[in-house]
């Protein structure tokens, strides 16, 4: 079983391509993936609204599991929509300070973090920049829930390995593990039980992402676990 | 079968394996890499007439490597003396210019002036683009030079989309889709806008996983025909009008 972690819907504004959630089920269908979803308007233009979408247009899915957002440029607005985000149905909060300029130092993402802190629901992170995973950490520890970050590579695969030997909670998405041996040295150095496998379909290549994890030396258990299982031990739930 | 147009070879500064010749032949093998075009990162990053020379002695090690010298126009005289030192090696192709890291431009004039140096030995010029500013260079020198074959690395980086346009209009420029981001739609696209007979296949092997750049092209909706020329008959047609094909 795949379970895609990362995944989105909706209309794209950078460039011209189809985003929608037709396209989007159709790319899971052929792969025979469930994924964790949001609409694109949460990110682009208002996390409440786009989160209302995502509920809405989830609700019937079965392969398709709805994921929060919230824009801490836009703190305190709404933060009280944040309170209960689990009764309301979502599996995971995103955050996405790379795509809307913000920094883990941003005190507004402290206060999300605080409100967020009742649910204790998993938090993905997409960011990159050196030393961001660093802070992430630091928080990681203060809270003691689940962070899944998305957006390593060569250029900070270091910092993962660094972060992810003195913190337990952090885990790692593996759509932008893009260097040869990526999976075989986190292998090496922190074990694959906090890999979670993500694609960034329907912008980016669902066969590219999978191909990471099934090309790779690592054994059946250890990609199917990468795959779907150590999602579901993050969350307790058999997907 | 693939001929892949963009892999390195040697160190990089990231937490990652060094790949040596052994571990470089057991990847050709396992994604079915008949021919492969090297280039030093010694070379790119630090000194490019040191890389160069380790880069001739791997391009030794098996009948599947070819290689691009890595010149550094901001030693002018060295760059052309470089050239003249291995032109005569078969397995040199072509040159590398990558001016993020030598800060060089591809329009400036000393790499200019290299250019004009080779113009009638036919090596082909790879080129690391990233952002609109690279590819209008690029497209300025495509068209100043219109023998002279360039690959466009990167097609731009994560403004492909956008590059592709400016440089469409110059059939001397072909376009590789290699990048941290595999778009799903970069290999379409590109076809789509410049036609599929200047769309190459490169990875940036060592730095890149080659599924990577696989999974972009199997994910584009390309009939068989259209994935061969892809993965390497545009790549011969570009070989055999080089140097000693």
């Amino acid at each position: 079983m795949i379970v895609d972690i990362n995944t989105s819907f909706g209309f794209y504004p950078y460039r011209k391509i189809d985003t929608s959630l037709e396209t989007l089920r159709s790319i899971l269908k052929s792969y025979h993936s469930k994924a964790f979803s949001l609409s694109l308007k949460g990110i682009f233009y208002d996390a409440i609204e786009g989160n209302e979408e995502t509920l809405n247009l989830l609700k019937d899915e079965k392969e398709l599991y709805p994921i929060a957002t919230y824009d801490p440029r836009a703190y305190p607005k709404d933060i009280e929509y944040l309170e209960n985000l689990r009764e309301k149905g979502f599996l995971a909060i995103a955050f996405f300070p790379r795509l809307q300029g913000w920094v883990i130092d941003f005190a507004p993402f402290r206060e999300v973090i605080e409100v967020l802190s009742r649910d204790k629901l998993p938090i993905i992170i997409h960011t990159s920049g050196y030393g961001e995973l660093t802070k992430i950490s630091s928080i990681a520890k203060e809270t003691g829930f689940p962070f899944i970050i998305s957006g390593f590579h060569y250029s900070n695969l270091s910092e993962a390995i660094a972060v992810m030997r003195k913190t337990e909670n952090i885990y790692i998405e593996t759509h932008l593990l893009n260097s040869p041996d990526a999976l075989e040295y986190l292998k090496k150095y922190v074990g694959t039980d906090r890999v979670i496998f993500g694609s960034g379909t329907p912008l980016l290549s669902f066969e590219t992402a999978l191909n990471v994890v099934t090309e790779s030396t690592l054994s059946e258990d250890e990609k199917e676990s990468i795959l779907s299982k150590n999602l579901e031990k993050i969350l307790g739930v058999k997907l | 079968m693939i001929i892949d147009v963009h892999c390195h070879f040697g160190s990089w500064p990231f937490a990652m394996d060094n790949f040596g010749v052994d571990r470089i032949k057991e990847y050709l093998d396992r994604f079915n890499v008949v021919k492969a075009i090297f280039s030093s990162s010694k070379a790119i990053v630090y000194d490019f007439k040191e890389g160069n020379k380790e880069l001739i002695e791997f391009l030794k090690k098996d009948n599947r490597l070819y290689g691009y010298l890595v010149l550094n126009p901001n030693y002018l005289e060295d760059s052309i003396e470089e050239v003249n030192r291995y032109l005569d090696n078969k397995r040199i192709v072509g040159i590398k210019l990558h001016p993020a890291y030598s800060r060089v431009s591809i329009d400036d004039e000393r790499t200019k002036r290299i250019i004009e140096e080779f113009l009638d030995t036919r090596l082909i010029y790879l080129v690391h683009t990233w952002g609109i500013s690279m590819a209008v260079q690029l497209a300025r020198v495509a068209r100043q030079f219109p023998n002279v074959r360039f690959i466009m690395g990167h097609t731009g980086g994560d403004v492909w989309y956008d590059c592709l346009d400016i440089v469409k209009p110059y059939p001397n420029i072909y376009v590789e889709p290699c990048s941290s981001y595999a778009d799903r739609d970069k290999v379409r696209v590109s076809i789509d806008t410049i036609g599929i007979e200047r769309v190459l296949f490169g990875t940036d092997f060592t730095l890149i996983n080659p599924s990577f750049v696989i999974g972009m092209v199997e994910c584009s909706g390309l009939t068989e025909e259209e994935k061969s020329s892809i993965y390497y008959k545009n790549s011969i047609k570009l070989l055999e009008g080089g140097k000693d094909a």
